[in-house]
């Protein structure tokens, strides 16, 4: 068979050359990828043995602080929370008495006083001369802001007590 | 030369599966990779840390606790037990200090334990601490209207909380009817709340109370307890006892 070569110059014989070249490179990004797993291996598992110890750690001072003394400042902070919250809520009974005291009519008296605190209702039996006094009665209540409502009831002549006029009043307060 | 230019893709098929199947799994696979890893031992690192701030608070809050003779104030506003001894004791005192007649009282008790025991499972979840308790205290009284209103004024002021739930006023109509009864001697009848709330433990649930976040103990309730109260407190002490003949005097 008759040998036919067509080039007109040499050509350098290289590329064998450069197949093992990038090979080379290959075989080292190869051992690089197998190092970098090694690795994170070895620092997966430095990582999770130095989290297994913060955990034990953690509690072992759990433990410490639960069996510490705790226990009464936790029961102080919940009786204070307990007692802000009542003393804000609480109405004194002195305080109603003043407030009742002082919008009284000279010309009134009271038979009976009745406190509900869930109704937040005082229910006032009183005895009064006539209607008119009844009636500022009422606005005198009214007159007082502690008190958001003054509700009137029965008013009736009382025949065995000097014709005096018995009336009741609800008020409620605020 | 011809394996030669086979290994090469080869390998690179290697690589990418390496990669692929082992080497990102390793960095990170949602959950124990080295970056989840590292995250979770940041995590672990700052609960110590905040675990530790607070064992730290908690001892310096306690060395405040100790240290704080006026916590008795708010122990006595609110107790841990009934102490229905010297609730009777009180209300006896504050009475005939006032010049009132004490004649009737009962104290019923709080719920019974079982339906107590059910509605704290309920509650002790949501709020993680016991519940306080109202029990009622009736008594019935007599005196002149300034005595009472001396007597409420005295409640009031008593350095164990307590609530008017009910109070009636009226003209004692024992000795003749309403117009014709002596405005001096007027019937109470009230009905007024007293609490109890059980000592509260430090547990799992509670253990993030925001008290531990600062190692300053907040006592400015002691104070407003002291501004409406008087450090009244009957002292109750058993003279003698012990007895031969149950039913000689």
């Amino acid at each position: 068979m008759p040998n036919i070569n067509l080039a007109t110059e040499n050509v350098p014989r290289g590329s064998s050359n450069s197949i093992g070249k990038g090979l080379l490179s290959v075989i080292i990004i190869l051992i690089l990828v197998i190092v970098l797993y090694g690795a994170l291996l070895f620092v997966n598992s430095q990582l999770s043995s130095k989290t297994k110890a913060v955990q034990d750690e953690y509690d072992l001072e759990y433990q410490k602080f639960l069996s510490g003394n705790g226990n009464e400042i936790i029961d102080f902070k919940n009786r204070s929370d307990v007692a802000e919250k009542i003393i804000a809520e609480n109405k004194s009974m002195a305080e109603i008495m003043s407030h009742i005291e002082s919008s009284m009519l000279s010309s009134v008296y009271l038979n009976s006083l009745k406190y509900d605190k869930t109704s937040k209702t005082i229910s006032l039996l009183c005895v009064g001369d006539n209607f008119q006094t009844v009636a500022k009665q009422i606005l005198s209540f009214k007159q007082d802001n502690y008190f958001s409502a003054v509700i009137p009831s029965r008013n009736s002549i009382d025949t065995k007590n000097n014709n005096k006029l018995n009336f009741s009043i609800d008020l409620v307060i605020k | 030369m011809k394996i030669k230019i086979l290994l090469m893709p080869l390998f690179i098929v290697i690589i990418v599966a390496f990669s692929i199947w082992l080497v990102y799994p390793a960095f990170s696979n949602g959950t124990n990779g080295a970056i989840e890893n590292y995250i979770k031992l940041k995590n672990e690192q700052a609960k110590l840390i905040e675990l530790q701030g607070k064992s730290e608070n908690a001892n310096n809050l306690s060395i405040q606790f100790s240290a704080l003779s006026e916590k008795d104030a708010l122990y006595a506003f609110i107790p841990k037990d009934m102490k229905e001894e010297e609730i009777i004791n009180s209300l006896s005192s504050l009475s005939s200090a006032s010049g009132l007649l004490l004649f009737d009282s009962t104290i019923s008790q709080p719920l019974k334990e079982s339906a107590i025991e059910e509605v704290q499972v309920t509650n002790e979840t949501k709020n993680l601490f016991p519940e306080i308790k109202n029990f009622k205290v009736e008594m019935k009284l007599s005196g002149s209207y300034d005595k009472i209103k001396d007597f409420l004024n005295s409640l009031g002021k008593f350095s164990r909380n307590n609530n008017f739930n009910t109070l009636e006023i009226s003209r004692s109509v024992s000795s003749g009817t309403e117009e014709t009864a002596n405005p001096d001697t007027l019937l109470v009848n009230a009905s007024v709340d007293f609490n109890v709330l059980k000592e509260a433990k430090l547990n799992e649930s509670n253990i993030s109370s925001s008290i531990f976040s600062s190692s300053k103990l907040e006592t400015k309730v002691i104070s407003d307890i002291k501004n409406q109260k008087n450090a009244n407190s009957f002292q109750l002490n058993v003279d003698q006892k012990g007895k031969s003949n149950l039913f000689q005097m």
